[in-house]
């Protein structure tokens, strides 16, 4: 079996493939923050059904929803280079192609993480609304204070597995161009033809990393407790 | 606006792409009827707490779900040539890798990691159900294996439609990773007409109208299917 | 003829069942009182193994099972010769009122399809409900389904039939239909009728045998007469102070 399969490769180039995972979490993390802050813009306009901006959103949320991710990113990756040229902007090559990642994974992550958070504000009983409303607090106030602090907080599961959603789809990136641990891997393979030693080191760096993400997010989950598991 | 988007390309894509929609759906179809089976079974294994196997499904479960769509199909992709290899020294009898087409890894990658989220899909339905259905089965006398296909399945099954529905569509979508391992399926053949063209924004653009359309149509599909399915759960008491 | 022995039953510190003696005479209508918490729920659904005791011995006629050896074959046995009415109903939601009575027919006695719908609808008609054969659990009324779980654990003609607070989930006009049910069962078929109640009016009426639990442990026994009417021990008296005042049972 030692020549079809090689432990020692495997543990060998475990550390170099490791050093390749600063991108790998930078691009999760950008994506997850963009992702954040696109996501409640996106539920509150649906909640409130601005007219307009619900429709467009609306459509947006279920193109992303509805196309593969590695469709969207080799569009936005290499369909809005070629889009920006004919319109005239020359200078997009010298945009780094990281750029784009983080758009398009910032656009994916937001328009699931718009529905979750618009069903738990949906979720929030109106009487909070209400009991805001009756001392007088404007609805940014509301929001800001009262409910959406309490949307996260029913969100957090959800959110949590949509944070690992978007670190499984850093597995595409390498196919537009960016140098992370998957491109190593390749790169690697094509010399060693050891491949299934290398994606079983990516495969377990993969679980090690969703394991940290579900501890954090059981976590998070404690800490912003409220005193609910108190009750009976 | 014409040197940017170019609609006789548009067109001339939309036709040639429409070809390979069939394989897609091909690959998903299939995918999801062993994932159905294969995660029917795990999840049974998990419920009954069988000794050995009961711990392996739940390791498979949490493994199928923390990968990534590629890392499992590429696993499948180089691990089976190497397992044949074991097995054909081992036996001695010669089982060549190239006989086997791309799209058989495909549908076994995709399986897998479907398999292991239609093995939760399941336990949560069939804990839907009340306990004291297969109390009451029980009670009369019948077997575990009995109360559970006569009077928990097709109750679970009503409870599960929506979430298979949901992880068919994760399926379609996942079907386009495929060309990774080149299998040459809807968005294998996109790249193929950039490549030879040179002119990525109509391909993509028409490639993605595609899914989008396609999704859209099972989606639409399976909200019927959970309408007609309801009939049992209408009149149920507040 | 059921024998009860030494029954234990905990969970983690909690002593829920704390050595049950028992006989309960065959034919026999026996209903077991006590205040909740007693255990008389956890000690009816030991019978049937749904909650499994950790020691004791069940005897059936002549089947004995040792409760911490019990084999899966001696608790299916057991369970094909005893039949459950519970407390919320557990109609199969899936089949329609007459397939619910004909299922343990054609699944456990293997009966053939027409000989068990047959003997379904009469039980169904027993119970005054023929009009409802084709009508699922969900568009009945609780007292309707209750009378089904009872023609569904007539119609398999057990030794024993166990019956776990059949009446406690009911809006209380509905009470009274299920209680004339059980009533008519107990004249008209002459298996043991182990029933689980706070209905003394039915005990007083309709049980041949009163059993009085406390804190896991049988306080009293005995015929209704003396239970009721002339309790021996103090903790009988005052649970049944609470109830001096009600002397019918449909309020």
């Amino acid at each position: 079996m030692g020549s079809y399969f090689s432990f020692d490769y495997m543990i060998k180039s475990m550390p170099i493939l490791l050093s390749y995972i600063d991108v790998t979490l930078l691009v999760t993390v950008v994506a997850e923050i963009f992702g954040v802050f696109l996501g409640c813009c996106i539920a509150l306009v649906r909640v409130h059904r601005i007219k307009g901006l619900n429709e467009v959103a609306g459509v947006y949320i279920s193109f992303v929803r509805g196309t593969p991710f590695l469709v969207q990113l080799y569009l936005i990756c290499f369909g809005l280079p070629q889009l920006l040229q004919g319109l005239g902007y020359t200078e997009v090559r010298s945009l780094p192609g990281l750029l784009f990642v983080f758009l398009v994974m910032g656009l994916h992550a937001g328009a699931y993480i718009a529905e979750v958070m618009r069903s738990s504000i949906l979720a929030i009983e109106a009487g909070q609304f209400e009991a805001a409303r009756s001392i007088g607090m404007t609805n940014v106030q509301t929001y800001r204070r009262i409910v959406l602090p309490q949307a996260f907080r029913l969100a957090i599961p959800a959110l949590g597995n949509n944070v690992i959603s978007t670190l499984k789809g850093t597995s595409l990136i390498f196919n537009v161009g960016v140098v992370d641990m998957l491109r190593k891997a390749d790169l690697l393979g094509s010399y060693s033809y050891r491949h299934l030693e290398l994606y079983m080191d990516i495969g377990i760096i993969y679980i090690v990393l969703c394991f940290f993400i579900q501890i954090i997010t059981a976590f998070w989950e404690r800490r912003v407790d409220w005193g609910e598991s108190d009750a009976a | 606006m014409e040197n940017i988007i170019d609609f006789a390309f548009v067109g001339e894509v939309f036709f040639r792409l429409l070809a390979y929609v069939p394989i897609t759906l091909g690959l998903a179809i299939s995918s999801m009827v062993l994932a159905s089976i294969w995660g029917l079974l795990i999840m049974v294994l998990r419920l009954r707490k069988i000794p050995l196997l009961g711990r392996l499904a739940k390791l498979y479960i949490l493994v199928g779900r923390a990968l990534p769509t590629m890392v499992i199909l590429y696993l499948v992709f180089f691990a089976l040539p190497v397992v044949l290899l074991i097995f054909s020294d081992a036996t001695g009898r010669e089982v060549t890798i190239n006989q086997v087409p791309a799209m058989v890894f495909a549908v076994l990658g995709l399986s897998i990691h479907t398999g292991a989220y239609l093995a939760e899909n399941f336990r949560s339905a069939v804990q839907s159900v009340e306990k004291g259905q297969l109390e009451a089965a029980v009670a009369c006398g019948m077997t575990w294996q009995q109360g559970f296909r006569r009077i928990i399945l097709p109750q679970a099954a009503v409870f599960a439609l929506p979430l298979l529905g949901n992880q068919f569509l994760t399926l379609l979508k996942g079907t386009s990773i495929a060309f990774m391992i080149t299998v040459m399926e809807l968005f294998g053949a996109a790249n193929v007409l950039c490549s030879e063209n040179n002119r990525y924004l109509e391909v993509y653009l028409v490639v993605a109208l595609l899914y989008w359309a396609i999704s859209a149509f099972f989606e639409k599909a399976f909200f019927v299917l959970e309408h007609k399915l309801a009939f049992f759960k209408r009149g149920m008491k507040p | 003829m059921i024998t009860l022995k030494n029954i234990h039953k905990a969970y983690g510190d909690n002593e829920v069942l704390k050595g049950i003696d028992c006989t309960i005479p065959t034919g026999s209508v026996t209903v077991i009182l006590g205040p909740s918490g007693s255990g008389k729920t956890t000690l009816l659904r030991s019978v049937n193994f749904l909650e499994r005791a950790d020691a004791g011995e069940i005897i059936l006629d002549d089947l004995q099972v040792d409760i911490a050896k019990a084999t899966q074959k001696e608790i299916h046995e057991l369970r094909q010769r005893t039949a459950m009415v519970f407390q919320s109903y557990n109609l199969f939601k899936n089949k329609t009122a007459l397939e619910n009575i004909a299922e343990g027919l054609l699944v456990v006695k293997k009966m053939p399809k027409a000989a068990a719908q047959e003997r379904a609808a009469f039980y169904l008609e027993k119970v005054g409900l023929a009009e409802k054969a084709g009508a699922y659990p969900q568009q009945l009324s609780g007292g309707q389904q209750q009378r089904i779980g009872i023609a569904r654990a007539l119609a398999l003609n057990p030794d024993v039939i166990l019956f776990d607070e059949p009446t406690s989930a009911l809006d209380p006009e509905l009470v009274g239909e299920v209680l004339d049910t059980m009533k008519q069962a107990a004249a008209e078929v002459n298996c043991t009728m182990l029933v689980v109640t706070h209905e003394i009016g039915f005990a007083r009426d309709v049980a041949d045998h009163v059993i009085f639990m406390e804190d896991g442990k049988i306080v009293e026994e005995g015929t209704p007469q003396a239970v009721l009417n002339t309790p021996q021990e103090e903790r009988t008296k005052q649970f049944l102070a609470r109830f001096i005042s009600y002397t019918e049972y449909n309020i």
